[in-house]
């Protein structure tokens, strides 16, 4: 057995070597690159907006690189997020229940939403692309049937103030405090728990898992609850800052989260990926949004290039895991 | 006479109208290194993972350690001591070396009172301790599995089958995918293992592999045991014949502990 590997590299060569240092590193120049060609990008104002606006995606991206992760897909977040949002909206002025109620029984419908996605999967055995492709279609169905296809405008209280309003020593906005401890809590989930590493070999050699003992179904399970929660929560957070709730909210935010992923470098194929990357492949998203804003592109441009660099992305990811075989 | 390990009677395993394996019987004792032989598709891969809990006998039952034992899934095997080195190798690439030597049984400690995290430390330390056990050279523990070569892999896999101390230790073609410098380590290493007295099972198409580790040999044809033999007591070109069944089939039992 030759050590025909390299030995004792230092640790900068570690970092450099990081995937999430290079998804750091275009963070960085793209910011840099718009804060030369419009100098609002670079105020205090426009950064804290950029982050409160990235928190919604970014809290479900964050879970969604889990589940890709563990070799499964969650198409349907965009619409357990309009169900949540729905739920919650309903009870609130329909049922004039109390808006702390109404958010929780909201959020567990959503995690109800989740665990049949789970259930459907483990049953089933499809793929779960398909599965939640059409789980999508159902949800958004039920956010529809729900609210009548009609918005709901909710009343300013507390409860908004703490979840979308509010800012953290007057300058931080509260959705980006959340973000940020969602951030936290799935990094030490996935990154640092027994299970995380379970949901690592799910998604690289399931059968090897299995064999060595893990219940990868169920670990793909947990997963797509985590993703439903944080469909959830996202969903609290925009109806607290926005005081409303359309049923048609978060089309298409499935994949936007999966693109968001995907910048930050985790593999499609499962097996790879980090929550630290996601959280920059979020960013790099809405820096080039936010920043073709502040030039004044129109929005089908910017779509355009948020494609590109998705593009870019995983041209980039692919070059970087054949070279080290 | 000293008990056997393992004792297999009339296991059987059908595949919808496919008898994969059919009333199988064999035993395994302490210290003992048996064979498995036979062509493909005659059913050893599926004989040996109804032993490790991957399949559900349809027949016959299986004792371990004087106890019959009922598996319902690879967990319930490993939980007593039965480890198993599958044929296509069962790592995960994207892993480190350690990571794959705990997969599903990893250490972790305390954090903040709160959860428990992953104690890489002492993962580390001690796959470290039983790689160099096994007399194995990796130059790096916290390599992924991808990076390394054909022998490597399997070295992590046998410490990882052999850390848990096994009780029984089955080995499906643990040198198929390896070149011969590997293959002879490897090979050594089931020499190592067997004098630490853990009984082995080992399958393998290599005749020569077979007659230098063994103690005893099973010969399996289409799904059933056609003979067992001393490997003192026979030779390749007698295995040969047993294994395409051009030789008459002497059900002779040569079986039992090996003389010591
Ligand atoms: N999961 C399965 N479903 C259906 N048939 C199977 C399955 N596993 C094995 N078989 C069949 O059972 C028979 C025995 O297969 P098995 O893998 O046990 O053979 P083997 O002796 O290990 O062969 P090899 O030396 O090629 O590994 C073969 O005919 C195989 O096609
Ligand atoms: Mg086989």
């Amino acid at each position: 057995m030759e050590a025909n590997l390299k030995q004792k590299t230092t640790v900068l060569q570690r970092i450099l070597g990081m995937r999430d240092f290079g998804v750091l590193v275009a963070a960085l120049l793209i910011a840099a690159f718009f804060s030369i060609a419009t100098p609002v990008f670079l105020t205090g104002y426009n950064l804290f907006n950029l982050l409160r606006q990235t928190a919604q995606l970014g809290i479900i991206a964050m879970a969604m690189t889990v589940l890709i992760v563990s070799g499964e897909f969650d198409l349907s977040v965009g619409a357990i997020y309009a169900v949540t949002g729905v739920v919650t909206g309903l009870l609130a002025t329909k049922a004039g229940l109390n808006i702390w109620a109404s958010a929780l029984v909201g959020v567990v419908a959503g995690l109800g939403l989740g665990f049949l996605n789970g259930l459907l999967i483990a049953t089933t055995r499809i793929n779960s692309f398909i599965a939640t492709l059409s789980t999508m279609m159902v949800f958004r169905g039920i956010a529809l049937v729900l609210s009548q296809a009609q918005p709901f405008s909710l009343q300013l209280s507390f409860f908004m103030d703490l979840f979308g309003r509010a800012e953290l020593f007057g300058v931080v906005p509260v959705p980006i405090v959340w973000l940020l401890g969602w951030g936290v809590a799935l990094y030490l989930v996935l990154h640092r728990t027994a299970f995380g590493v379970k949901v690592f070999a799910s998604g690289d050699n399931r059968e090897a898992a299995d064999l060595a003992g893990i219940k990868t179904m169920r670990v793909k399970q947990v997963g797509f609850l985590i993703t439903a929660l944080a469909a959830g929560l996202s969903a609290i957070i925009s109806l607290s800052f926005l005081k409303t709730v359309t049923p048609t909210q978060g089309t298409g935010l499935e994949l936007e989260a999966i693109a968001a992923s995907v910048i930050g470098g985790t593999a499609m194929s499962g097996g790879v990926g980090s929550i630290l990357g996601t959280f920059l492949g979020t960013l790099i998203m809405a820096e080039v949004r936010t920043g073709l804003v502040l030039l004044g592109t129109d929005a089908y441009v910017q779509d355009a290039f948020v494609g590109l660099v998705i593009a870019l992305a995983v041209i980039i990811n692919v070059r970087l895991s054949t070279k080290k075989k | 006479m000293a008990e056997p390990m393992l004792q297999l009677r009339g296991l059987t395993k059908r595949f919808g109208g496919l008898t994969a394996v059919d009333r199988v019987d064999l035993e395994v004792y302490p210290g003992e290194v048996v064979g498995l032989l036979g062509d493909n598709g005659a059913g050893k891969s599926t004989l040996i993972k109804m032993v490790s809990g991957v399949y559900h006998p349809d027949g016959g039952q299986i004792f371990f350690q004087g106890r019959e034992i009922r598996l319902g899934s690879p967990m319930d095997a490993l939980e007593l001591g039965i480890e198993t080195l599958y044929q296509d190798l069962a790592l995960a690439e994207n892993l480190n070396v350690y990571a794959n030597i705990f997969l599903g049984r990893e250490r972790t400690k305390p954090f903040l009172g709160l959860i428990r995290v992953l104690d890489h430390a002492n993962m580390h330390e001690e796959s470290e301790k039983v790689l160099k056990r096994l007399e194995i050279e990796i130059p790096s523990l916290k390599s992924q599995i991808k990076h390394l070569s054909g022998g490597q892999r399997q070295a992590v896999a046998i410490g990882r089958s052999i850390y848990w101390n096994a009780k029984l230790l089955i080995m499906d073609e643990p040198t198929a995918a390896l070149g011969v410098q590997e293959q002879r380590k490897v090979l050594d290493l089931v020499r190592v293992l067997a004098s630490q007295n853990i009984p082995i099972i080992v399958i393998s198409h290599q005749l020569y592999d077979i007659f230098s580790v063994t103690d005893r040999l099973v010969i399996m044809r289409r799904g059933r045991k056609v003979a067992e033999r001393r490997t003192k007591d026979t030779t390749p070109d007698e295995v040969v014949g047993l294994i395409i069944g051009s030789e008459e089939v002497a059900q002779q039992p040569a079986g039992g502990p090996p003389a010591d």
